[in-house]
């Protein structure tokens, strides 16, 4: 997600009403109520990281969605592009806004959730399964490295909501 | 993390303040995308009025859905497509707008969500009314240049303001970049209202 700029170019008081992701078993439940699954790797930036032998699923945590409101839209790259590192990759807008999605690593795209364009609230509904946005070829394995495990994540969303 | 380029001084982060008067709607866009990408400061852009009358959706706005485009082609009124999210609106001569770009911490206390943003903007924008009610006539309360002086004021309570003369001619003719914000063409339109809200030709349309 872009959280280092925002842009607001409206005076709105409309309230957004969050959703609840349904759990399973397997989900961790933070004391802020957006799931965290175990086994996945997490960027400050919000996004999540599954990797399985030589591929890398990537999508928006619960937290993300959460925040975000209904998704209406969302913006991904074609396969066969590359992605890096903290970069950019493409946008989820939702209801009021716009935010763009960052690569927590470096890769080769090979493929696109197009399910997400005809159904873009995969991403709040199932925003570990349904709702994945791409998978890609790691070029950079050691990044995961860098990334937040489920513990460390549910903590760094806690002290995010905690201090706004 | 990033760590923001604007500089503090005491406890009001700093601010760039941009001031314009009938200004295109769609040159302001072009230059609030640039700051965006290009810009790590922070910046607020007030322009009373846009010179013509508009229509701007959001990133994914489908003008077969949104628009009437038949009355629009008839009426030659420019259709734009924003690079921000959210919804369509009509602006004209009668409009202003107010735009803030922020670095994450430049308010501490917002998060970078709609939510949190809107809140946050709807107690400045109270600050400046002195009013509970967003959603009223202002014209009744307030004269569009005390509302904006008030902005200004209530701006000046968070921030650290320089005012910021910008030549939005030569900033936005500069073709180093690509802009997602883009007018629609007349040809652009006539095709979507050929396709219509499915997205298909109909097929008396097709040349077979």
């Amino acid at each position: 997600m872009a959280l280092r700029l925002w842009a607001s170019s409206t005076a709105n008081a409309l309230r957004v009403s969050s959703s609840r992701t349904h759990l399973s078993p397997a989900l961790s439940l933070s004391r802020c109520f957006s799931s965290v699954l175990d086994g996945l790797k997490y960027a400050s930036s919000h996004e999540w990281v599954k990797h399985e032998g030589s591929v890398a699923t990537i999508g928006i945590t619960d937290h993300a969605q959460d925040h975000l409101g209904e998704v209406v839209f969302v913006e991904l790259p074609e396969p066969g592009g590359s992605v890096a590192a903290t970069k950019g990759f493409g946008a989820v807008e939702s209801v009021k806004a716009t935010s763009d999605i960052n690569s927590p690593i470096s890769g080769e795209v090979i493929e696109v959730n197009t399910k997400l364009t005809e159904s873009p609230g995969l991403i709040n509904s199932s925003p570990y399964e349904d709702g994945w946005m791409i998978k890609i070829k790691p070029s950079s394995p050691a990044e995961l490295k860098s990334l937040m495990g489920a513990k460390e994540y549910t903590k760094f969303c806690e002290e995010e909501d905690a201090s706004h | 993390m990033t760590i923001p380029q604007a500089r503090q001084l005491g406890r009001r982060p700093l601010m760039n303040l941009v001031k314009f008067k009938g200004t295109p709607i769609l040159q302001q866009l072009h230059l609030e995308e640039r700051l965006l990408r290009n810009s790590s400061d922070n910046w607020c852009i007030i322009n009373d009025g846009t010179n013509t009358p508009a229509i701007v959706m959001g990133l994914s706005g489908k003008s077969s859905e949104l628009v009437e485009i038949r009355s629009v082609l008839r009426d030659q009124i420019p259709v734009i497509r924003r690079f921000t999210g959210g919804g369509t609106v009509i602006v004209d001569h009668g409009t202003i707008f107010v735009t803030f770009i922020c670095n994450k911490e430049a308010v501490p206390t917002v998060q970078p969500y709609p939510r949190s943003i809107m809140h946050w903007s709807s107690l400045l924008y109270n600050e400046a009314r002195n009013h509970k009610e967003f959603l009223c006539g202002m014209k009744d309360y307030l004269p569009r240049s005390a509302f904006i002086n008030k902005t200004v004021e209530a701006i000046e309570n968070h921030f650290l303001t320089k005012p910021v003369n910008v030549d939005i001619d030569a900033v936005t003719s500069c073709t180093d970049y690509m802009h997602t914000t883009k007018l629609l063409s007349e040809q652009e339109l006539e095709e979507a209202c050929a396709r219509g809200p499915s997205g298909e030709i109909p097929v008396s349309n097709l040349m077979i």
